[in-house]
């Protein structure tokens, strides 16, 4: 339960379904932070809803854990130019493992969360498909779990609209029916930024800008390692006026590579071999997918080609860091399997 | 709350006038049991009345002790300190330009005395608590005291004796210090009470400012059924201490101790060689996390403590247990089990059950 109106519909309605609830929430950060999984103010919510359910609430602390499966690769990670999703880390080490462990170890039967995305059981095992209100879909977020996660994993929110969600919790009195969204990265403060966040832990350097056609120096940013894969807003317009486009942070040349919008076109990414996972059995080099290589992006069709996906039609440049998340191409809400990609 | 002091607090708060401030028959009826708390507060801890600063609690008695007295040109505390004298001392070091000295323990969680006396100067502020809240490992404040005083260093020293007045004749301490802080909550008196002993000569200055109750020292209308709850509290424990009830804490303590330590392997008693107030065991296991035994302990119906959490409620690694050089992850598997005088033997034998049981399944399924 992280405070927020989705974990506190599921609990009451695992409540409501006869299920005996006991209430959970990680504590992860212990830094300066207003917003998401990490404030006091967020378990207080949590602690009065588990109140108003009238079941037990505890709070596990896991803010080394936090701070070294997620912030630390977090920070190195933009030291070394690339962008990781710091909820999918959290979510592969945190929620669905440390605590699903922890879990089994209380003899608790299932763990769930507020996540819109279902858990299907069909006759080949579990599926994990899109959460019903599309607009919400989270299965972006959970797309690295596996058979046994799944099989342990209840999701009661995906079934529902948010809102509906919000409905629910507001005919019931709960206190976080009306509580806004949290969106950005939990652990850093609004007010600061991801700027200030990496600024005080490792140093930012100023960039050139290389064009990716000429190899000629076509201007500069003051913080390369705050740059993004993709990123065209501070990055100026070419000869022929069109916005560049970043395609490679190159940390040990301290330079960004940009290009014009067509040619930073890719057609494959390649994903890190040891961050690929599945939700079944895995995927033969040669199966269709269609695949979703950011947190709010369409998914577009691919081929599964064993280390990389070739891409059906050309894409704009993925971050290194972020995850794609590969769904069945014939039944495009069904989750087949995700990974990092490099490149 | 203690039946006794629950009887004396209802009598208070329906039959007596809430303001002793004022001229009129009521006022003086109302200052006139103010003045009876006090008196008896300050008979069992061996003072004079006008030593007695009503307060809110323990903290406000902590902060009061360090940031109300005389500006010191150092603050000495141990490292074991509670967060109402820690937090106290930080401040001053940080907004007061004053010297923190912040003094380490040993093993068994205990101040060193030879190094404490090399570490303080003259005219320093000390605060050494007289027990550790959540090892219960008993400080030797009074040694500490006799040694400045043998050695002619002339200092101001608080003692919290908030952990320490639940099972402890607080007189010794009372006579060895020069303000102690005690907290009514953890005596069995109600929860928003507490106590500031104070020279009656010493020029604290309140960091609650306003009215003149309590001759400036303390602004605001004294709870006057709160304290004298509080003094009936001090009176049953120094009976407790008289009849016998407080030894035979000890030995349900030690029977609890002794049946986890004996099913439990690797499990270790802290300050086990060190004096330790009756009613606390504090225990850290290997392997296992103090949130996850709490869970099950909980739903088995013994309501324990990590010993330390922080403001989410989450336990942390105690800073008590690693000034103590025990290891952070034997740290995160700590427990504290607190018995009272009330607390039967079949509960005792319920508690170490449930705690053997539960230790057992989290490393069956580790």
């Amino acid at each position: 339960m992280s405070g927020g109106v989705d974990s506190s519909v599921a609990a009451l309605v695992l409540q409501e379904q006869g299920h005996e609830v006991t209430g959970v929430t990680l504590r992860l950060w212990g830094g300066a932070s207003d917003k998401g999984c990490c404030s006091v103010a967020d378990v207080e919510d949590a602690r009065r809803v588990a109140g108003q359910l009238g079941i037990d609430h505890h709070v596990f602390n896991m803010a080394d854990e936090f701070n070294r499966l997620v912030v630390d690769p977090y920070v190195a990670a933009h030291q070394a130019g690339s962008t990781p999703n710091p909820c999918i880390e959290c979510n592969r080490h945190l929620k669905f493992d440390l605590l699903l462990e922890s879990a089994r170890r209380l003899g608790f039967e299932r763990v769930a969360s507020g996540h819109h995305a279902k858990v299907k059981v069909t006759d080949h095992g579990v599926e994990l498909r899109r959460g019903h209100d599309l607009a919400k879909d989270q299965s972006y977020v959970l797309s690295m779990l596996g058979p046994d996660q799944l099989a342990m994993l209840l999701l009661p929110v995906g079934e529902m609209t948010k809102s509906e969600v919000r409905e629910l919790a507001r005919s019931r009195g709960l206190v976080t029916s009306a509580k806004a969204e949290s969106q950005d990265t939990c652990f850093i403060e609004s007010s600061g930024g991801r700027r200030r966040f990496l600024g005080d832990r490792i140093s930012l350097h100023r960039g050139t800008l290389i064009d990716l056609g000429t190899n000629e120096e076509v201007g500069h940013v003051e913080e390369l390692e705050l740059v993004t894969v993709g990123q065209r807003r501070g990055l100026g317009v070419d000869d022929s006026g069109q916005r560049r486009v970043a395609v490679e942070i190159d940390v040990a040349r301290r330079a960004v590579l940009v290009a014009d919008p067509a040619s930073s076109l890719i057609d494959a990414v390649a994903l890190d071999p040891s961050s690929i996972t599945w939700t079944a059995a895995p995927l033969s080099a040669g199966t269709p997918v269609v695949v979703q290589l950011r947190s709010h992006a369409a998914a577009i069709p691919a081929i599964w080609r064993g280390d990389h996906l070739a891409l059906g039609a050309p894409s704009s440049p993925v971050a290194p860091g972020q995850t794609a998340a590969m769904y069945r191409a014939d039944d495009p809400e069904v989750v087949l399997g995700s990974g990092v990609v490099i490149r | 709350m203690r039946a006794a002091s629950l009887a004396v607090y209802v009598d208070a708060i329906t039959g007596t006038p809430p303001n002793p401030s004022g001229a009129h028959r009521l006022a003086r009826a109302a200052a006139s049991r103010l003045d009876e708390a006090r008196e008896r507060i300050a008979a069992v801890l061996g003072t004079t009345p006008s030593a007695i600063v009503i307060t809110s609690g323990g903290s406000e008695a902590d902060n009061l002790a360090l940031l109300g007295s005389p500006r010191p040109s150092s603050v000495v505390i141990s490292a074991i300190e509670h967060p109402g004298v820690a937090a106290a001392a930080a401040q001053l070091a940080a907004h007061h330009d004053v010297a923190l000295v912040v003094l380490g323990v040993d093993h068994e969680g205990r101040l060193d005395v030879a190094e404490a006396v090399e570490r303080i100067d003259d005219g320093s502020l000390v605060s050494v608590m007289a027990a550790n809240g959540e090892t219960g490992v008993v400080q030797p404040v009074i040694e500490l005291s006799e040694a400045l005083r043998d050695r002619g260093v002339s200092v101001r020293f608080h003692s919290d004796a908030v952990a320490a007045a639940s099972t402890h004749d607080l007189r010794a301490v009372t006579d060895a210090v020069d303000l102690v802080s005690i907290a009514g909550q953890k005596i069995g008196a109600p929860i928003g009470t507490g106590v500031l002993v104070a020279p009656p000569d010493l020029a604290l200055h309140g960091i609650l400012v306003g009215g003149p109750q309590q001759r400036s020292r303390r602004a605001g209308t004294e709870n006057i059924p709160g304290a004298l709850a509080l003094a009936v509290a001090l009176e049953e424990v120094a009976r407790e201490l008289a009849d016998g009830s407080v030894t035979q804490l000890v030995a349900r303590r030690d029977h609890l101790a002794a049946t986890i330590v004996a099913t439990i392997p690797g499990a270790m008693v802290t300050g086990a060689g060190a004096d330790r107030l009756a009613g606390h065991l504090h225990l850290t296991f290997d392997g296992v996390r103090s949130e996850e035994l709490l869970l099950l302990l909980d739903q088995a119906g013994v309501c324990a403590a990590a010993g330390s959490a922080c403001s989410s409620g989450a336990p942390t690694a105690s800073p008590t247990l690693l000034a103590m050089g025990i290891d952070e992850a034997r740290a995160r598997g700590a427990l504290r089990l607190t018995l009272a005088t009330s607390t039967t033997d079949d509960e005792v034998d319920a508690a170490a059950q449930a705690v053997i049981r539960s230790v057992e399944a989290l490393r069956s399924s580790g």
